[in-house]
């Protein structure tokens, strides 16, 4: 009858730290993913903060001549427009913010701008362009994240 | 006699099993919280090279050195030697912050004459916490030269 008993208690015991063990297997996994996600989101919200922002100052720079640059709304969407000339011709660079990209179309500056035909650069949540003074601010959201703006001074203003 | 043996065998290979899982998750735990507090820092370093490189355009969009004034009117001024110092407490946004701002801009300016025009000079350093916490994140520097 001891014996027996004995043998329940061990049993319950092995039981006991099995399932422990499972447990603890089961949590490591858990806080595993959720570190993972974690980290990964924030690696995304960087990347589309990073790619957006410098892709557009960087345009900002490489298109820097007098009177090239402008913010300019075409019907409900508001853009940045850097105008550049080859070979005698006008061409437009729109860069604007349409249904969660940010999207560059590239266009002769006599074709009629339709937002649907851009190029899409990457995925975000806002997207806005504002001019004060020299100043060009450029405001990006990533998805899920805060805002961040950038200001560029285009040198030849 | 011998089927207790057995059973204290497998309790004891059960305990050496855990304690090898229990040292195995104190390193796994060890190895996701650096993970987490590298990716936090590469976030951080992230928004104070946008804001320092903000405040460096705002410099180079100066006309005369006193347009500054103007300028950095969202922060404080301060007179560090020959310095100027505008400091300006921010959200990652660049957006004007109180007390619990996540970032403060510091931008020390120093002009010096430079025949026939000026030559400012400006080091800017972003840093994040409070007191005695704050941390240097990024630090740029910048010239422009304004012509006589």
């Amino acid at each position: 009858m001891n014996g027996t008993r004995t043998q329940s208690v061990q049993t319950l015991c092995i039981l006991l730290i099995f399932t422990l063990f499972a447990a603890a297997s089961l949590l490591l996994v858990l806080i595993g993913a959720n570190v993972y996600r974690g980290v990964s989101a924030r690696m995304d919200e960087n990347d589309s903060i990073r790619t957006s922002l410098s892709y557009v100052a960087n345009k900002v720079r490489t298109g820097d001549e007098t009177g090239e640059i402008a913010v300019e709304d075409e019907g409900k969407i508001r853009s940045l427009v850097l105008l550049s000339r080859y070979g005698g011709d006008v061409y437009k660079t729109y860069l604007y913010w349409y249904r969660g990209w940010l999207t560059e179309s590239f266009l002769a500056a006599d074709q009629p701008f339709v937002p649907g035909d851009g190029e899409k650069i990457t995925r975000l949540a806002g997207f806005s362009v504002k001019q004060t003074g020299r100043l060009l601010t450029v405001s990006a959201t990533p998805n899920g994240g805060k805002p961040i703006s950038i200001s560029v001074c285009p040198r030849s203003s | 006699m011998k089927r207790h043996s057995g059973i204290h065998s497998f309790f004891l290979e059960m305990i050496l099993v855990l304690l090898f899982l229990s040292v195995s998750c104190a390193a796994v735990l060890q190895l996701f919280s650096a993970a987490h507090a590298t990716a936090r820092r590469s976030a951080e370093l992230n928004a104070a090279m946008v804001l320092a490189q903000s405040a460096a355009e705002t410099v180079q969009s100066a006309e005369t050195p006193a347009d500054l004034d103007r300028l950095f009117q969202n922060g404080r001024k301060k007179q560090e030697g020959k310095a100027s110092v505008y400091t300006a407490d921010c959200g990652a946004d660049g957006s004007p912050a109180g007390q619990n701002a996540a970032y403060r801009v510091e931008t020390a300016v120093r002009t010096s004459d430079a025949a026939p025009g000026v030559m400012l000079e400006a080091k800017i350093t972003v840093s994040s916490g409070d007191g005695s916490s704050r941390r240097e994140l990024f630090t740029l520097n910048t010239k422009k030269y304004f012509p006589g």
